[in-house]
């Protein structure tokens, strides 16, 4: 008997694990024009990249908040294959603290639902861009990250935009790494690279010392 | 009525496809061993990327192995606390003698740590990191040691942790109902036990079967040939599985048996050889000495020798 007697039936399926990755993006009014079309192109561009990763699209989950005068959740986690690609426009406000909180709330609702589902996950992502400052009080949320980055249960990407970026604002919202200015308005560049580093975690395994690229980050950022 | 009985030992490893891009070799290890009426399977899952840990796997299993058949029944009867400390350390002290030799840091030696020992009344089993330890008990196979529960997978615990020894489980029971056990790294159990429902897949069961009418060496392959085609393809990481089988018959119905059943259970692989086997066992069991066995059998002296060593290696218990 070929395989002993064993097939696929004998087998069991465990779902994948899973990556949460939740985009948090600065739609105020400065956005407009350019930075905002560059921003489309560049979340475009991630979410096809793992689409065509045969495994980070098993792994990877990602959900839009944006924070302009009212920020708002714009897709929730779902498996990517069938994801519409948001489109987003630019106006209002910076209510960043707002839109940190709202993207927390959602991170934390998709790792109970793993959890009450057995599906196992990694430390979920929070990316965070901005080209200004806030006009909300951030003390609770950043209250938030450093409390979960503590405990070692998020890790935080901090990018800001334009020469109008409060990159000590978002220092403090990154305990774990520096925020770093984006060079000119390369999203497409910094999405790659991030979807780079999507492809990384979905293939650790235990033990690995998860090492992102830190060489090509001078591709899309002033170091 | 005259029982024999002995345990059987089988296990492979197989290299992730993860790997290969990397030239990353296997870096999971199995060690089986059976010496002085003790079984011992051990397996270890050396530490991701780190450059030695396949090294370090090799090591901790060759380690516990050595250790159990030497100590095994004052690590039975001592304090849980001093038995896990007693394995532990010997198994850190051959990793830094390794480390000063092949000139490297402790850690890249890392590797997860399972392994299940037994004579015919007890067993004793530990498990450090994850993977999963199954026992097969009245038929049915339950978990006997889940993986080490960290809350994102590409997190556990090593050899090399420095909480190890608080997360070092040591399980020590009486065989009663119990017909073998099987340790599989996480590679594997993807594939062959559902985490959340906490049950082994039918496959795990499958194979126990395969030592029926298979010898070890046999059943060894089987379990590397089904590792590499059904397994392997369906996760990133290395997979590695080994089993532990106590097997009993009445004596007279060995003797009535099946052919393959007697061959495999007599580690024999040719009719001649089991023909004799099977005469020396007889004598073996009426507790004759050489010379009996050599003027009651018309086979040679050589012949002979060679069969009583083949039984006592394979560890025959007779009651």
């Amino acid at each position: 008997m070929e395989n002993g007697g064993l097939n696929q039936k004998d087998l069991v399926d465990n779902p994948n694990p899973r990556l949460p990755i939740c985009l948090c993006l600065d739609t105020s009014g400065s956005m407009r024009g350019k930075p905002i079309k560059e921003l489309n192109s560049g979340v475009s561009l991630l979410m096809h990249a793992i689409r065509e990763d045969e495994i980070a699209k098993y792994s990877a989950e990602i959900a839009v908040v944006t924070f302009g005068d009212e920020p708002s959740p714009v897709c929730d986690f779902e498996p990517i294959d069938g994801q519409e690609e948001p489109h987003l426009e630019a106006y209002g406000e910076t209510i960043m603290g707002g839109g940190v909180s709202i993207s927390l709330d959602l991170l934390n609702k998709r790792r109970k639902t793993y959890s009450s589902l057995g599906v196992d996950y990694y430390k979920p992502w929070l990316v965070l861009i901005s080209d200004g400052r806030p006009g909300d009080n951030i003390r609770p949320s950043v209250g938030r990250i450093h409390s979960l980055a503590d405990d070692g249960k998020i890790t935080v990407f901090a990018i800001g935009v334009g020469n109008d970026a409060d990159m000590e604002i978002l220092n403090k919202y990154s305990p774990q790494r520096r925020a770093l200015r984006m060079n000119g308005l390369r999203f497409r560049e910094f999405f790659s690279w991030l979807s780079d580093s999507v492809n990384v975690i979905s293939r650790s395994m235990p033990g690995e010392d998860i090492e992102l690229d830190t060489e090509s980050i001078d591709e899309w950022a002033k170091v | 009525m005259t029982l024999v009985s002995r345990w059987r030992l089988a296990g492979k490893t197989a290299r992730g496809k993860g790997h290969i891009p990397n030239g990353i070799p296997c870096q999971d290890r199995i060690s089986l061993q059976f010496q002085k009426g003790i079984a011992v399977m051990a397996l270890a899952d050396g530490a991701g990327s780190r450059s030695h840990s396949h090294i370090g796997a090799e090591v901790a299993t060759r380690t516990i192995c050595k250790e159990i058949i030497h100590s095994f029944d004052s690590l039975y009867s001592m304090q849980e606390a001093s038995a896990k400390k007693y394995l532990l350390t010997r198994v850190l002290d051959n990793l830094e003698e390794k480390s000063e030799t092949i000139d490297c840091e402790i850690k890249s030696l890392a590797s997860t740590l399972l392994f299940v020992a037994a004579n015919t009344k007890f067993s004793l089993a530990g498990h450090l990191g994850d993977g999963v330890i199954g026992v097969f008990s009245n038929g049915e196979i339950q978990v006997y040691s889940e993986p080490h529960n960290f809350e994102f997978p590409n997190m556990t615990i090593f050899t090399t942790s420095t909480d190890a020894i608080d997360a070092f489980r040591l399980y020590r029971t009486k065989n009663e109902d119990i017909s073998g056990f099987v340790v599989m790294s996480d590679g594997a159990g993807h594939s062959l036990y559902h985490k959340s429902k906490r049950i082994f897949g039918k496959a795990v069961d499958k194979m126990f079967g395969w030592f029926t009418d298979n010898r070890d060496e046999t059943t060894s392959n089987m379990i590397g040939n089904a590792l590499r085609k059904l397994i392997v393809p369906r996760t990133q990481d290395d997979c590695s599985l080994a089993l532990m089988r106590l097997q009993f018959f009445e004596f007279d119905e060995l003797l009535g048996g099946e052919t393959e059943v007697k061959k495999a259970f007599l580690d024999v692989s040719r009719i001649d050889g089991l023909v004799n086997r099977i005469n020396v066992l007889k004598e073996y069991i009426e507790d004759r000495t050489l010379q009996e066995i050599d003027q009651r059998l018309q086979i040679s002296s050589r012949t002979i020798r060679r069969h009583l060593n083949a039984l006592r290696c394979l560890g025959i218990s007779i009651t």
